[in-house]
């Protein structure tokens, strides 16, 4: 489950991301550091808005808030601090030196009630001010298409795109195609539009401009260098 | 779906946390397509078994080696409660006589398994410690985002604070080694959302001995003020710090203190300045109306030189008056002898290249003005018929052969672009209150060793942090950024949802010399 705080999404269970990558195809992105000793990123995994969206409304999974600081926590706090502190030491001495202790990733105890009913995720709140934002509903609109066609969809900004696609899961494959969501109506720019064939050439991938328009079918025109011409 | 909560480690699980060990990688070939085989669906479980059995991985630690600190909400600071680890070196600040962290290092600390966050006697997960330290507009989770990727890089990253960056001015006087040298440029707290007034910065171009009145707060730790006073000191030795400092840079004073002999006739004047050395201006010491310098010019020449005082001359070495007419007469009268290359290069020459003074007409000219007009009027003279083919259609060159001088000359007059620098126009740009703020100083990673947290010097870049939701900055903000940046390059740190991208201005130059 996730906690949406200021519009980002962070997932802090362990088999709940699996699950999101191997059930439902949502890769994130881990963000958390390592302890000492390790390599590489832990938990927690942050998702894009329109894969929290798509998750949320489908079904799989609920959005929650963090608690507000106030009376709420403290006795939330209090309720599991009694229950579940380090390992309780009977005499008023300090703990010795060598225990271990465990510092916990996730909260513990029972998550904060799922607001009822669900929140329509099209309307911005304080909490999810993505929501109504031409910019991400045209890309949750593109989103859910290529997501209900099988691909694996990730965040795109490093190749200057809205999404990377990929055919398989990201951790095996490499991606296919970087898409661009532009905006429609406008004319786009032959300089923009050079601009992102060049990155999407750059690293070899395709350039998908897609377009989902709310009443009718979805368009996808892809771009390729052909150098052989 | 699952519970989102972190399991609660048994006692055995505990220990054998003790024992682990990070596992290797194994960083095979991505593919390109998938291909339904069994062996790409093996490699993928292989590789999902890895990463969920290091992410399932819950921190474990000794007590011992858990440095206590809490969260003061009022403040916006983690104060330790125990002594600090090794991360004291670069991390962290002294306020009232306690150890804090910002609530950025605090986090990072926490995610690394240094620290132990409590927060009302309880301690803190990693979630809540994300929902309650990160919630200022200074130190958002993209900006904590950027900070912990750079602290796992290795770098030394504090936050920025605009008082500390040296003027223009100051940077030209290197002003900053003079200061840190001599302690006593205070730092301001580095505290985001303090409510407290901060601290005034000393600047060391005013004269030295005046500064030591000022009540500072306590706790900075460089509290040795080894100042230098100017009027204190006697005038025999070189006051060079306060020199360089004060920027006046009038006649240095010569140092006379090698015991000279009185004859001297600047030991006078020098006396004389003595009371003045304290105002700070000086005359000059040497009297060039009892001084005589002959003139051996061509104009007048003055050939005969009369033997020196010999009080003037070291011990060995006897003086004598001369005559210098007849080696006047003999000068420039040897043959120059030009090896065969010389020769050759010469004649090379002589057929485009004729001495300027081989022009009778500019030997004529006694002066520069002379000259200048000479020039001026044979410009005026020649007549330089246009080729009608070119110039009268209704496209014309854009240069007349006497114009193009040299290449960049010639650039120059055909360039539709002027080359321009970002600092253009910077220093008169007003300051604006919602404009793009500089949010990081980043310090090399190889310097660690010789950090000095007080004392830090010039960082190796600033970082400012940024996200795609924002509007790409306009070219106001940019010139405003570098501006107050200084000398340090900026670079900019994108967040997009996690991913970081870090991207910068670089200056070209385009060439205009091209030497054919």
């Amino acid at each position: 489950m996730g906690d949406p705080e200021r519009g980002r999404v962070l997932v802090w269970g362990a088999g709940a991301a699996r699950a999101l990558r191997e059930r439902y195809r949502v890769s994130g992105v881990l963000v958390g550091a390592p302890p000492r000793r390790g390599r590489g990123r832990r938990l927690p995994l942050q998702l894009l808005p329109e894969e929290a969206r798509l998750l949320a409304e489908s079904g799989a999974a609920l959005l929650l808030h963090p608690p507000e600081r106030g009376e709420g926590p403290e006795a939330a706090l209090a309720e599991v601090g009694q229950s579940c502190g380090p390992t309780p030491t009977c005499s008023s001495t300090a703990p010795p030196p060598a225990l271990l202790v465990q510092l916990p990733t996730a909260r513990e105890g029972p998550p904060p009630p799922a607001p009822h009913p669900p929140p329509d995720l099209s309307r911005p709140t304080p909490h999810w001010p993505h929501g109504g934002r031409p910019g991400h509903e045209r890309r949750y609109r593109v989103y859910r298409d290529l997501w209900g066609r099988g691909l694996h969809l990730t965040a795109g900004g490093k190749f200057g795109g809205d999404f990377l696609v990929y055919p398989g899961p990201p951790e095996r494959f490499h991606a296919a195609a970087v898409a661009l969501c532009p905006p429609p109506g406008a004319a786009l720019a032959l300089g923009a539009l050079v601009a992102a064939a060049r990155l999407g050439t750059h690293v070899r991938k395709t350039l998908l401009l897609c377009a989902a328009p709310a009443g009718g079918a979805p368009a996808y025109t892809s771009l390729q260098w052909r150098g052989d011409l | 779906m699952e519970p989102g909560g972190s399991r609660r480690l048994s006692a055995a699980e505990l220990l054998a946390a003790r024992g682990r060990k990070a596992p290797q990688r194994p960083r095979g070939q991505k593919d390109f397509i998938p291909d339904g085989s069994a062996e790409q669906a093996e490699k993928l479980r292989l590789c999902r078994e890895e990463q969920w059995q290091l992410l399932s991985e819950e921190r474990v630690e000794r007590l011992g080696s858990l440095v206590k600190a809490e969260w003061k909400p009022g403040q916006g600071i983690v104060e330790l409660q125990s002594p600090a680890g090794k991360f004291w070196h670069t991390m962290g600040f002294t306020e009232r006589g306690k150890q804090c962290l910002l609530p950025e290092e605090a986090l990072y600390l926490l995610e690394c398994g240094s620290v132990q966050l409590f927060y009302r006697d309880l301690p803190l997960s990693i979630q809540e410690a994300y929902e309650i330290l990160l919630c200022q507009e200074t130190m958002s989770l993209p900006h904590y985002q950027v900070f912990s990727h750079l602290k796992q890089l290795g770098y030394v990253v504090l936050r920025f604070d605009p008082s500390t960056v040296p003027s223009p001015y100051e940077r030209q006087l290197n002003l900053e080694s003079h200061c840190q040298s001599s302690g006593k440029h205070h730092r301001k707290r580095r505290r985001s959302s303090s409510p407290r007034s901060h601290e005034k910065k000393h600047k060391v171009s005013e004269d030295l001995p005046e500064t030591e009145g000022t009540s500072e707060k306590a706790g900075d730790d460089s509290g040795d003020t080894s100042c230098l006073p100017m009027d204190e000191e006697p005038l025999s030795e070189q006051p060079k710090e306060s020199k360089a400092g004060s920027g006046e840079g009038e006649s240095n004073p010569v140092p006379f203190d090698t015991g000279q002999k009185d004859s001297l006739r600047p030991s006078r004047s020098w006396a004389g300045d003595h009371k003045e050395n304290s105002t700070g201006t000086h005359a000059s010491r040497w009297d060039f109306t009892t001084i005589i310098l002959p003139n051996v010019a061509a104009d007048q020449p003055c050939t005969h030189l009369p033997s020196p005082d010999n009080g003037l001359l070291p011990e060995n070495v006897p003086g004598r008056e001369v005559d210098a007419a007849c080696w006047c007469a003999r000068i420039n009268q040897k043959q120059e002898k030009l090896s065969r290359k010389e020769r050759e290069q010469r004649e090379r020459e002589s057929r485009y290249k004729s001495s300027v003074n081989a022009d009778w007409e500019v030997r004529h000219c006694s002066s520069w003005q002379e000259y200048k007009a000479l020039l001026k009027l044979r410009s005026q003279q020649r007549v330089w018929k246009r080729p009608p083919h070119l110039w009268d259609q209704v496209v014309t060159p854009l240069l007349r052969p006497d114009e193009a001088t040299s290449s960049a000359a010639l650039l120059q007059q055909i360039s539709v672009l002027q080359p321009s620098h970002i600092l253009d126009g910077a220093s008169g740009l007003q300051e604006d209150p919602e404009g793009m703020k500089i949010d990081f100083n980043v310090y090399q990673a190889d310097a660690v060793a010789k950090f000095k947290k007080t004392n830090p010097g010039k960082p190796y870049v600033r970082m400012c942090v940024r996200s795609f939701d924002e509007q790409i900055p306009s070219l106001r903000a940019l010139k405003q950024v570098t501006y107050q940046s200084g000398d340090v390059p900026v670079v900019f740190a994108l967040v997009d949802h996690g991913e970081i991208a870090f991207y910068s201005l670089k200056e070209f130059k385009l060439p205009v010399d091209v030497n054919h």
